[in-house]
């Protein structure tokens, strides 16, 4: 089980370099939808699978202490995410800007898009990395048992 | 899933289909606005509507198998819901036709808020409250419930808003389904709401 363990790990590292690299790439380019996909929902899921793979390792088997490792590692991550927005306005515009032009549609017009820094957004992106960190660490703990059942 | 962890994991897994309907929601809207269509009419219904459909609907419909019991809707509970908004709808229509750009428009914006009421309704008080009521008192789970509705699925609105109106919302509707035991009146209610906040 560790070996795979370490083996998601590594893997979900790399998506996320790879991840942290097309964003600075292509950052010129991007719209509303590659904002929230590539640098808010999939950073996210990684980092929870991040969390759930380091819990897995550190064998904290109580479920009280893998969520409260879970929402500690979720805040640290909000944080950063935080800061990152907070002081990179610019960056953000563009996002804005590129949003503007994302349809043809004559009856859609996208032009009062703000990414707002506000609360909501930072608990929007704590619940998705806490809910999914507990979601893969549940996944994980069922595998274990599984596996732990097949042995005995 | 068995029963440990159904009742173990009552909250978390609340939060967790709350936050992925909300998410998917989101998705969707944004990824249909893409699609370029001619009329406000249809563009509402593929930008709005049909998201609203499979994350707060089809979705939630399909983890209901697996996290509680199924409900039996009566069909004269149906028949009267239907009615009962058809009825709403025309008398909204005859004193509020003249704060729509047309007919049409009006009638896709009451269809979305029956849709939206009934995807809102079915995720919040029949799937979490029932989910949350396998593990907690009814009142904690309305509570909960009605906290969820609030502060996650409408998180992209002012939290102190959130806070006087839509959780003292969620507990009512939380209440009234839980009374009745059955989410056609809330539905109702919901739609009525959304209706008068739109044109207020």
């Amino acid at each position: 089980m560790k070996r795979i363990v370490n083996f998601i790990l590594i893997i979900t590292c790399i998506l996320l370099l790879l991840d942290i690299l097309y964003v600075v790439t292509f950052f010129n380019s991007f719209n509303i939808l590659h904002f929230l996909v590539m640098i808010i929902f999939l950073p996210s899921v990684l980092i929870s699978l991040i969390i759930a793979c380091i819990l897995h390792l550190l064998h904290v088997d109580q479920i009280k202490l893998q969520c409260l490792f879970s929402a500690i590692s979720s805040l640290i991550f909000t944080m950063i995410m935080y800061f990152l927005t907070y002081s990179n306005k610019e960056f953000i515009e563009k996002i804005i800007a590129n949003s503007t032009q994302l349809t043809q549609s004559s009856s859609i017009n996208i032009s009062n898009i703000s990414v707002n820094t506000n609360l909501s957004s930072f608990i929007l992106i704590f619940s998705i990395v806490f809910v999914f960190s507990v979601i893969f660490n549940t996944i994980l703990n069922v595998l274990k048992e599984g596996r732990k059942a097949n042995v005995y | 899933m068995n029963d440990y962890l159904k009742k173990d994991y009552a909250l978390l897994t609340s939060l967790t289909i709350s936050v992925i309907t909300s998410c998917i929601l989101l998705l969707l809207m944004i990824t249909f606005s893409i699609i370029p269509v001619k009329t406000k009419e249809i563009s509402m219904l593929i930008t709005l509507t049909l998201p609203t459909i499979i994350s707060l609907y089809l979705l939630p419909k399909s983890l209901s198998k697996f996290l509680i019991k199924n409900k039996n809707i009566s069909i004269k509970e149906i028949i009267f819901t239907i009615t009962f908004l058809l009825v709403f709808s025309i008398i909204y229509g005859l004193l509020f036709l003249n704060k729509f750009d047309s007919l049409s428009m009006m009638i896709m914006i009451i269809l979305h808020y029956s849709i939206v009421s009934l995807g809102e309704e079915y995720t919040y008080r029949t799937l979490i409250l029932d989910v949350l009521k396998q593990k907690y008192k009814v009142w904690i789970s309305i509570a909960i419930s009605a906290l969820l509705f609030s502060f996650i699925l409408h998180i992209n609105e002012d939290i102190l808003i959130n806070l006087l109106i839509r959780f003292p919302i969620g507990l009512i509707l939380g209440y009234i389904s839980n009374k009745t035991n059955t989410i056609m009146y809330s539905i109702i209610l919901h739609t009525i709401y959304n209706l008068m906040i739109f044109i207020y």
